[in-house]
């Protein structure tokens, strides 16, 4: 067929084109973020901000410095990175299952559908009090926080994979003989697997969100902590180096997450 | 010249509306017998009786309605018969299996495996070694002509394309039936053409029973060594006629117009075509 050709060639010459703007797009952004550090810098300079509550970009990075130097950032970072991992690990661990059980099972998710969809719209913070009351003030509640905030991205996603899966190809496999397991491992679970990696790259995300609020709670490390005794001493330079931070990670991990799921979910990105 | 019969000619296994041929059939490669379909209170298929032989190529045709589609979904165990029995080579039907393969106009293609893994799927799960795959996914890939994209995604293939690999991927799990239901449906007219050829040369080298679901008459004509004509409301079989042109086949023949006409004019007789 002479105009296959044509169609195949088409999706090379596309990702050639987005390749190009893709580093156009980088270029801006760091055009946007230079911009807008170099206005905040000469606001600071010629007086226009206080520096009590707006410090200098220059003033804040003297901050950063210094808390790397000290190890205070890092150790901060280290503690709030652990709290994020061990709370998604919590989300992921019953987000999946649950999310699979409804999406294959109408009785179950007849069931449970009520009941999640009351406590959705329930913000991470409101159950902080309660969080404290049932988990403590330690470790406990606030990795119990973070699982809440990051539950429902990957229960969401993965329930919508699992319901996603398209009859032709279970006609298809069964006709093709595949037993009962087969049509899951082979049929089910591709299908579901793309929206479950977006989940957890959401869930992540909102992982981080909650962070600082569980890090409220009584802590004694970590960025949120960091943050909340800044404004305490008031240091608003350093409050500007979590917050700062927390931006920076989030960035690089959502950014790396989206890397590894276009890698390991290739075929949808064609 | 073409002989159009209600009931089959003397080379013909009996295929008739009505039954009452008890022995001497297990070798039919599909017997229908006195299948009803009911779906609650829609009849979509009413009391029938088919014989398909090994070998042969049957068009199931007939407007939308017409039960052409669930009298396949039988033949391939998707739907059990209300009423009736239904045998392959013998064996009573119970679920898909697959002896009989099939193919789909939304093709069915897996999107997250190459064309390749695709057509070892079946075989794959049989238990194949993988220098056999491999074997395998040579031989059907060059069938359909699509080696140079063995490594492709269905994703990235043209429509014609994704049906070439669905229709490979179909044979390359050696059913004894290929069952297609409207398979060049969605693809434009040059395409389906094309295909249509290339299905009638697999067809000719690997002499599998067709059975193959239409609604155009220029297809089945085009395709069939008989053409179950079906109407609608409820789905019956109407009339079945000998297809006895010469293969090859040539569209522009008055042999193959001389057939439509006639199939159309039995669609207008019974006044349903186009339901």
């Amino acid at each position: 067929m002479p105009g296959n050709q044509t169609k195949n060639a088409a999706p090379a010459a596309l990702f050639a084109r987005g390749g190009a703007t893709g580093r156009g797009q980088t270029a801006l952004a760091f055009l946007s973020v230079a911009v807008v550090l170099i206005l905040w810098q000469a606001a600071s300079h010629f007086g226009v901000l206080n520096p009590a509550l707006v410090p200098s970009p220059m003033e804040v990075a003297a901050s950063a410095i210094e808390a790397i130097r000290d190890g205070s950032l890092l150790h901060n970072t280290a503690v709030s990175i652990g709290r994020v991992l061990l709370g998604f690990v919590v989300a992921l661990v019953v987000a999946i299952p649950v999310g699979m059980l409804m999406g294959m099972s109408r009785l179950v998710q007849g069931v449970t559908e009520p009941l999640i969809e009351l406590l959705r719209p329930i913000p991470p913070i409101a159950l902080i009090p309660l969080a404290i009351l049932w988990f403590g003030i330690g470790e406990a509640s606030k990795v119990a926080i973070i699982a809440y905030g990051a539950f429902f991205p990957i229960f969401v996603s993965t329930l919508a994979g699992f319901r996603d899966v398209d009859p032709v190809h279970i006609r298809a496999a069964r006709t093709l003989g595949a037993t009962r397991y087969e049509l899951f491992r082979d049929v089910v679970l591709p299908t579901a697997y793309p929206q479950i990696v977006t989940g957890a790259r959401l869930g992540m995300s909102m992982a981080f969100i909650v962070l600082v609020a569980a890090e409220l709670i009584a802590s004694s490390a970590g960025l949120g902590y960091m943050i909340n005794y800044a404004r305490i001493t008031f240091k608003t330079d350093e409050i500007f180096v979590g917050i700062c931070t927390i931006g920076v990670l989030g960035f690089v991990l959502n950014k790396g997450l989206l890397e590894l799921e276009r890698r390991i979910v290739r075929w949808k990105y064609l | 010249m073409s002989v159009m019969q209600e009931h089959g000619g003397p080379a013909a296994t009996p295929a008739t509306r009505a039954s009452g041929h008890a022995s001497g059939e297990t070798s039919a490669a599909l017997s229908i017998r006195g299948v009803e379909v009911r779906y609650g209170e829609l009849l979509a298929l009413q009391k029938v009786d088919l014989e398909v032989r090994q070998g042969e190529f049957v068009c199931l045709l007939g407007p939308s309605g017409c039960g052409k589609t669930t009298l396949l979904n039988v033949m391939s165990g998707f739907v059990r018969p209300t009423t009736g029995t239904a045998h392959t080579h013998g064996r009573a039907i119970q679920e898909p299996g697959p002896d009989r393969g099939m193919v789909f106009q939304e093709y069915g293609l897996f999107p997250w495996l190459t064309v390749k893994k695709n057509i070892q799927y079946g075989p794959r799960l049989k238990g194949m070694p993988a220098e056999e795959l491999e074997r395998i996914a040579d031989r059907y890939c060059a069938m359909v002509g699509l080696e140079r994209f063995r490594d492709s995604y269905p994703g990235q293939l043209s429509g014609g394309m994704r049906q070439r690999a669905a229709i490979a991927r179909a044979l390359a799990n050696q059913p004894e039936i290929l069952l297609m239901d409207e398979p060049f449906g969605a693809l434009d007219a040059m395409t389906r053409q094309v295909l249509q050829e290339e299905l009638l040369r697999i067809w000719e080298a690997q002499r599998k029973t067709l059975v193959f679901v239409t609604h155009s008459i220029a297809e089945a004509v085009f395709l069939a060594d008989r053409i179950i004509v079906m109407s609608a409301h409820p789905g019956r079989i109407e009339h079945i006629v000998d297809n006895d042109i010469e293969r090859p086949r040539d569209r522009t023949a008055d042999a193959h117009f001389e057939m439509c006409r006639r199939i159309e004019l039995l669609f207008q007789e019974s006044g349903r075509h186009g339901g």
